[in-house]
């Protein structure tokens, strides 16, 4: 059997579960993959689901299972590359990146992390402009509200739900 | 050459470990479901099991708390390699009595200095193996055990003091720390304190070492008196004698000059941040490289804790325990953030590798200054002499996010 290519390791999560797997992402990356407006689900291998409230331990897995896109809030990855082009924009060479770190707030949860742009925040792209449903934050680190007292769950690279997000505020201006 | 079992449901990761393995001279198995490899256990020798977490039916976790409560095999080695790479999963393995734990892909230079570290490490009954909550007595007469003493060692609680009445302080503490010494601790509390006085803000910068502070060093400031000196009552005209106003606008609280035997005692020291975050904006603590009670009640106060390392294998180890330590020390509200300084040209472990070994996001790489040899001998910071030097952008940009 061929073997897949850019198989991706996540921690997707839901708005109840948590959700380990690999994705075959392809060569455009997982960014891209999220972003596909054709497909509304998509396949994840070695699949395994945790509670929310208990997100260590281990309550069902599967060899394929199928996400659909609407009901993940974000997509936890462990190296920068695997977003797709986008996560190499820090050595793509051009203009200077700019690192703003952010506070996004969802239902449930709050993540910080730092949003790169060649421009400024610009809040309406951010959050509604063009049609990704997903954008990325890096270094970022989240908390599930419900549960506060677990450790936060920090990603060098964090897809977000836009759909999912409730406020954005750059750090820079207030205190967090 | 040691006896290894890989246990991990990816026939393709049990491979890749065989063939690292054996490149490195050990004699390793491959079992592919958790129930086949404690089976192997059971009926062979090994000197360190390699297991994943995730696998359908018996999970990592519950072949973990198999081992540890069978009496042959509790004080097998136990290294969890997963791709569960959060904080809380790393939690979990160790306090279900795992070793250690790295995150896939594994590094392969990673995964040597790792293994040698176990295998040359001596085996002692693991804690995780005793009833949850108990402490063994110790015997009459006897020793006290060496799961005793490991209960011990590990019972940290962070240290609160009793808040004095009127008006929570305002200023935000912030404690750097780490316990390696070398890895540039003071340069980036330094150049955090001058980072920080630049913007405008107020800021004390608190030299706590019990073994000679550097702080005076790197500023060339003259205390009137340290801490050590310091009276039991602290009030406004002790604490007009202990700081000194350095030209960066930074003020300076000193450390003994030669080593003393006893740091600041704890509560002493937790009134002296109370008193100093009621005038400060900010105050930084340049924490000793020991827990002492001084350290325990800055980390317990602080609103964010900066554990400084190095890139080498060492510097990342200490790491490693001190995040182990780390809930025993702080509150849940005291923000962790993994400072790497680069004090070398090289870096031995590269920035990538030291987030997998921590199981965290590293929060800034402040890269290799050659001009902060002579900043030290001068006594005059890189942020006061060379303000756009990448080690001083880099602790800029890094204070934004606080």
């Amino acid at each position: 059997m061929e073997k897949p290519r850019n198989l991706v390791h996540v921690d997707f999560f839901t708005d109840t579960h948590r959700i380990t797997c690999q994705v075959e992402a392809g060569s455009a990356g997982l960014l891209s993959l999220l972003n596909d407006a054709h497909n509304s689900i998509f396949t994840v291998r070695n699949a395994f689901y945790s509670r929310l409230k208990q997100p260590t331990k281990i309550v069902a897995s599967f060899d394929e299972a199928y996400l659909t896109k609407a009901s993940l809030a974000f997509g936890l990855l462990t190296r920068r590359e695997d977003v797709g082009a986008q996560g190499y924009a820090r050595t793509s060479g051009g203009g200077k990146i700019l690192s703003i770190p952010v506070l996004m707030t969802t239902r449930w949860f709050e993540i910080k992390g730092i949003y790169e742009t060649i421009t400024r925040l610009d809040p309406e792209a951010v959050l509604v402009g063009g049609q990704s449903r997903f954008t990325v934050l890096y270094d970022a680190a989240i908390i599930a509200i419900e549960f506060s007292d677990q450790p936060a769950y920090t990603s060098v690279a964090m897809l977000i739900n836009r759909h999912f997000v409730t406020s954005l505020a750059a750090m820079s201006k207030g205190k967090a | 050459m040691a006896n290894i079992l890989v246990i991990d449901d990816d026939k393709d990761i049990g491979n890749m470990l065989k063939l690292m393995l054996t490149r490195l001279g050990h004699a390793p198995t491959v079992a592919l479901r958790g129930d086949e490899g404690l089976n192997l256990i059971t009926n062979n020798q090994y000197d360190l099991l390699i297991l994943d977490l995730m696998m359908p039916g018996l999970d990592g976790y519950e072949v973990i708390r198999r081992v540890r409560a069978d009496k042959r095999l509790r004080s097998l080695p136990i290294l969890v390699l997963t791709a569960r790479s959060q904080p809380a999963d790393r939690e979990a393995a160790l306090e279900a009595g795992a070793d250690t734990y790295m995150t896939k892909p594994v590094e392969p230079r990673e995964f040597s200095a790792k293994l040698s570290e176990i295998l040359t490490a001596p085996r002692s009954e693991h804690p995780a193996s005793q009833i949850p909550g108990t402490v063994p007595l110790p015997r009459a007469g006897g020793a006290i055990d060496a799961p005793m003493l490991t209960a011990r060692t590990a019972g940290f609680e962070p240290l609160v003091y009793p808040t004095p009445n009127g008006p929570p302080p305002t200023g935000r503490l912030i404690t750097v720390f780490g316990l390696r010494g070398g890895v540039g601790r003071t340069t980036f509390a330094v150049n955090l304190a001058g980072v920080l006085a630049r913007a405008g803000r107020r800021v004390c910068l608190v030299d706590l070492a019990s073994n000679v502070g550097h702080v005076t060093l790197h500023l060339r400031v003259r205390t009137r008196m340290t801490w050590f000196e310091m009276p039991d009552e602290i009030d406004s005209s002790a604490i007009a004698q202990l700081i000194v106003r350095h030209d960066s606008g930074v003020f300076v609280a000193g450390a003994p000059q030669k080593p003393v035997l006893v740091g600041l005692p704890g509560e002493l020291c937790f009134n002296l941040l109370y008193q100093l975050r009621n005038t400060f904006n900010d105050v930084i603590v340049d924490g000793s490289a020991v827990l002492d009670e001084a350290m325990r009640t800055a980390l317990a106060a602080s609103r964010y804790a900066c554990l400084v390392l190095s890139p080498e294998v060492g510097a990342v180890h200490s790491a490693q325990s001190v995040l182990r330590t780390f809930p025993n020390l702080a509150p849940p509200e005291t923000l962790l953030k993994v400072i790497v300084n680069q004090t070398t040209p090289e870096a031995q472990v590269p920035a990538a590798g030291i987030e997998r070994a921590l199981n965290r996001a590293v929060n800034a790489v402040l890269p290799y200054e050659r001009g902060q040899a002579s900043a030290l001998a001068q006594g005059i910071p890189l942020v006061l002499s060379q303000s756009n030097a990448p080690l001083v952008e880099a602790v800029n940009k890094f204070s934004a996010t606080l």
